[in-house]
């Protein structure tokens, strides 16, 4: 009996320990806090700060710490790349080096009080077995495996940038905890092609974490298709948009385990807290983009949320799309809409119609998730007012880049998979050939230099968005794209370097691993909460010569 | 304690109400109380008085009826593996805590149910998710138990993690945790 009064006053104590905490917390008193619908909407649309390179050096200084932020009427709580949301915009050129110093100063934030953490937990890969799981807490902590050592741990990714993924450069394999800093140096080739590109962080496991949160910035690389004179004369607009989960108490995103869910939130945690996901673009609500009749922009825009797909629709305004994922087309492709997965950039004119406003919304789409179809999204507004403009779109735009004519190398397949029942402990997992990522493994290896097709099989009804890192693709054939169904884009001239698999479908890419970049680096699903929950893998690019 | 009042199960059928809120805390066959992980920290996860729950579980072919009934209870601890005796080097008294009956104290009441598509989305060889609202209101323990039917022997097939094929959820009510309430 002794030893059972000793538990159950354990017990007991946490939960003192948890009101005390609600008690001297200064969160979750205010009642502005979260309160409202969530939007205010109506501000002009904000164009994000610059930062541009200078006789080929580009330096930039990028902490991460936390930032009590106001989004429409809401009061958030992040972690942020130098106190905003999203981050700024960083300009190069080919051929530039991009320095940048990467500070973590993150807290822990957004851990449930309404719970003892789940320190026993198990993440993918670990042993996910019994209660003996809890003797194992203290060698995680030790190894910085808990879940809020996970959460505050962080690194740097360069997305869509053809760089080496070696130290000092895009290596994703870094683990910065609190307190740490890395010194990243970027070469960028001179062969660059130009386009939208953008930094996020990269440390498996908290990647969905710190992508709710906003932590997201545009790189833009300049080049040949920004003096197409029809796209110079155009008023640019670089559009972030983000996926923030909130917790509805305290603004924060919570440190806790995922798990999907149908209805209107698309997911809970364990242990579970109110939230809401809000849809901001470069951190406001529903902004206001104003054109003039007849004006032609240039919208450069970002799908930086971490799972949900955006089917990009302006009403009653066709978009000529002149890039896609940060590489330039050769000529305009006129669209009704344009499909963004998570990370998925998208380059193109909108020319102003008649006066009015007009919706610039993310048309309900299944993605696959439990539940069935996610809800419109109302990004912006798009308001045509002012006097008549006689903007031209173009036609013909530059060279795109061509896939070297050479024989392919090599095919593989790879398939992609998932349970999210909890059947193997606690949150999801999903699998690359039925394997759950190990970063001491090769799973591929590759020749730089050379050309392969990859098929890529989906056995989920998930549209797992594939993301390649280091070296974009083409898409030679997609299999099972539902019927009716009309987001897909299958030009085979199309670059990506993320491309989503229809549901139990598939896609094939043809790649060609250029030949001066070499390293570890990895390929993995871009809905982030896949991707931290096993869906990655390691992918070894060897020198062409040495054989 | 304070926490273990007296058992007031509301056990009114669900009355069609028309829900006039989403729910504010979602819970998944990911969250039953049958889990290590629960068992490993003793405590069930607290939220306040008169929250809005919601629990989503695999469906279809198998349907979920919720039981209120004074047979809901938490689930009893499980046995540690041979050999085991400590968890997280605290020696855990197994004798004294199989079969506990946690004493119960909040209020439960059925707000309505509905129903998501879920065909072929790594759930089982489930096709939909049934969703049942309640709210909890009072101070103490509440088990909220959905049972199968028909009755069905295979977790993995369901949809559900390892072990048993019913449903538990153990909340402890009362607890103020945030400004909506
Ligand atoms: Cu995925």
């Amino acid at each position: 009996m002794r030893r059972r009064n000793a538990l159950l006053a354990g017990g007991c104590l946490l939960t003192g320990a948890a009101l005390t905490a609600l008690g001297v917390l200064p969160r979750a008193r205010d009642s502005e806090l979260m309160a409202g619908s969530g939007g205010s909407g109506g501000q002009p649309l904000r164009d994000l700060p610059e930062f541009r390179s200078e006789n080929g050096v580009l330096e930039y200084d990028l902490r991460v710490a936390p930032e009590h932020l106001r989004i429409g009427d809401l009061r958030v709580h992040v972690e942020t790349y130098n106190g905003m949301l999203p981050g700024a915009v960083l300009r190069i050129r080919p051929g530039d080096t991009m320095r940048i110093d990467l500070h973590n100063h993150m807290v822990p934030i957004g851990v449930p009080l309404n719970a003892a953490p789940p320190v026993c937990a198990a993440r993918p890969g670990e042993n996910a077995g019994g209660a003996t799981e809890c003797l194992h807490a203290v060698g995680k902590v030790a190894e910085g495996e808990t879940l809020v050592q996970v959460m505050t741990s962080t690194n740097l990714h360069t997305h869509g940038l053809q760089v080496s993924p070696e130290d000092p450069a895009d290596n994703v394999f870094l683990k910065l905890g609190p307190g740490e800093s890395h010194a990243y140096e970027y070469h960028v080739p001179d062969d660059h092609p130009a386009g939208l590109h953008w930094y996020h962080p990269h440390s498996h496991g908290s990647t969905s974490h710190q992508s709710w949160m906003g932590l997201s910035g545009p790189i833009v690389v300049e080049g040949d298709i920004d003096e197409v004179p029809e796209v110079a004369t155009a008023r640019e607009r670089i559009m972030v948009i983000n996926a923030l989960w909130l917790s509805e108490s305290d603004g924060e995103v919570p440190t806790a385990v995922v798990v999907p869910s149908a209805g209107e939130v698309p997911f809970s945690s364990i242990p579970a807290v109110p939230t809401r996901m809000v849809f901001p673009v470069n951190g406001q609500l529903q902004p206001d983009i104003t054109i003039r009749p007849g004006e032609t922009q240039r919208w450069r825009v970002l799908n930086a949320a971490p799972h949900r797909a955006m089917w990009l629709h302006v009403e009653e305004h066709p978009l000529h799309q002149i890039g896609q994922d940060g590489i330039p087309f050769g000529r305009t492709r006129r669209v009704p809409a344009i499909m963004l997965s998570s990370a998925n950039r998208a380059e193109f004119i909108v020319r102003g119609g008649s006066p009015g406003r007009y919706r610039v919304f993310a048309r309900a789409y299944d993605q696959g998730h439990p539940g069935g179809e996610r809800a419109t999204i109302e990004l912006a507004r798009l308001v045509v007012e002012g006097a008549t403009a006689d903007g031209v779109v173009p036609d013909r735009l530059v060279d795109p880049p061509r896939m070297p004519d050479q024989p392919v190398t090599r095919r593989r397949t790879l398939t992609f998979s998932g349970d999210i029942s909890g059947h193997h402990g606690m949150g999801v997992r999903f699998y690359i050939d039925d394997q759950l990522f190990d970063h001491h493994r090769v799973d591929q290896e590759v020749r730089a230099g050379t050309v392969e097709e990859w098929r890529l099989v989906n056995e989920d009804v998930f549209q797992h968005p594939v993301h390649i890192h280091v070296n974009p693709f083409q898409v030679v054939d997609v299999k099972g794209i539902p019927a009716g169904d009309t987001s897909w884009q299958t030009d085979p001239e199309i670059w990506w370097d993320t491309v989503r698999l229809p549901p139990n479908g598939e896609v094939t890419i043809r790649t060609y691993f250029r030949p001066d970049i070499t390293g570890k680096t990895v390929f993995h699903c871009h809905i982030l909460p896949h991707e931290d929950n096993g869906m990655m893998g390691v992918l070894l690019i060897t020198d062409g010569k040495h054989e | 304690m304070a926490l273990a009042a007296t058992v007031t199960l509301a056990a009114s059928p669900a009355s069609g109400a028309v829900l006039d809120s989403e729910p504010d805390y979602l819970f998944t066959q990911q969250h039953r109380d049958a889990l290590y992980w629960w068992n490993g920290t003793w405590l069930p996860q607290t939220l306040p008085s008169g929250s809005h729950i919601q629990i989503q579980l695999p469906a279809t072919p198998v349907h979920w009826e919720p039981d209120l009934g004074p047979g809901c209870r938490p689930t009893p601890v499980p046995p540690l593996p041979e050999g085991v005796d400590t968890v997280a080097g605290i020696e855990v008294p197994l004798e004294a805590l199989e079969g506990i009956d946690l004493p119960l104290g909040g209020e439960v009441t059925p707000l309505g149910r509905e129903e998501f598509p879920n065909e072929g989305r790594n759930m089982g060889n489930s096709s939909t998710i049934e969703a049942f609202d309640f709210q909890v209101s009072g101070t103490g323990v509440v088990a909220i138990c959905l049972n199968p039917d028909p009755p069905n022997q295979d977790p993995r097939e369901m949809g559900l993690p390892a072990g048993p094929t019913d449903y538990v959820l153990t909340l402890l009510v009362g607890v103020p945790q945030t400004d909506l309430f």
